[in-house]
């Protein structure tokens, strides 16, 4: 993705000073997800834990947007930042998160019992939030959840599309 | 009875070919002091070069880490990335229990245990 971006094309730039900039990033990011999963009868919930033990929301998205797919038993994890100089506008690969090491009673329930202590493969992405990465983002969610491309297939689709 | 393990995590250096980290299986939440040290010894296990590419990161887990206010439990996870590459990171995984906790809450779960 090309590294020279001008400020009009950011959305919510104030996302990061603004607690109610940030929640409307948030309903952006469901909102999106929301349309692209219809009709597709797919579920999904959030994942991580979202506040300090004192109850402190964390504003620093990072992520801003985490979501787990019990039918697919696959995470999707949005990072959001401000760009600095240089830096890329979107990134994104697959890491994997360890179910067996969790307490029995917090592991996410998948579809398939059978893969139930499995550890979960994430696709995590990270980006500077313009109309089109959102696009590029919603793709690459489509391919990994919708269509449910595996892993490989999915880690050949970031190298070609993703970071050049 | 021996006492469960309950709380566990890592801290990672991952992305560019390298895959370091330091991990915790305890009775007791992670302190605060404790995953700064787990931070410090994933980062002298570093190569110059694979330090020098992760500098920022470092110092963006250090600062997450304490400002933490009352532990965070799991899971969670929290990626500092070098945004001028791919996935050159540091993430912090909590996998099961708290973290990050200072040694004041600690004495307080110890004592509300107790009673």
């Amino acid at each position: 993705m090309a590294t020279v971006l001008n400020n009009d094309q950011l959305l919510f730039p104030d996302f990061l000073d603004d607690q109610e900039v940030y929640q409307q990033v948030e309903v952006f990011w469901r909102d999106e997800l929301h349309k692209l999963l219809q009709n597709t009868g797919l579920a999904y919930h959030s994942f991580y834990t979202q506040e300090s033990g004192s109850g402190q929301k964390d504003y620093s998205g990072n992520p801003i947007f985490d979501a787990y797919f019990p039918d697919r038993h696959k995470l999707v994890r949005i990072i959001q930042y401000l760009p600095e100089h240089g830096d890329l506008l979107l990134s994104a690969y697959i890491d994997h998160w360890p179910v067996a090491e969790m307490e029995g009673s917090r592991r996410p329930q998948p579809k398939d019992p059978a893969r139930s202590l499995d550890s979960i493969p994430e696709l995590v992405i990270a980006l500077a939030l313009t109309r089109e990465h959102a696009d590029a983002v919603l793709e690459l969610i489509r391919m990994w959840v919708i269509e449910d491309l595996e892993e490989e297939k999915m880690e050949q689709v970031l190298d070609k599309n993703v970071g050049q | 009875m021996a006492k469960k393990k309950a709380h566990r995590g890592r801290i990672q250096a991952q992305g560019g070919g390298l895959e370091a980290s330091e991990s915790w299986h305890q009775e007791e939440p992670l302190t605060k002091q404790k995953g700064l040290s787990l931070l410090q010894r994933l980062k002298n296990r570093l190569s110059a070069k694979d330090r020098e590419l992760r500098n920022k990161q470092f110092e963006d887990a250090e600062r997450f880490i304490k400002g933490v206010d009352g532990g965070v439990d799991a899971p969670i996870r929290r990626t500092f990335q070098n945004y001028k590459t791919q996935d050159i990171r540091v993430d912090i995984e909590v996998w099961s229990g708290r973290a990050f906790v200072t040694i004041i809450i600690l004495i307080i779960i110890g004592l509300w245990l107790l009673y």
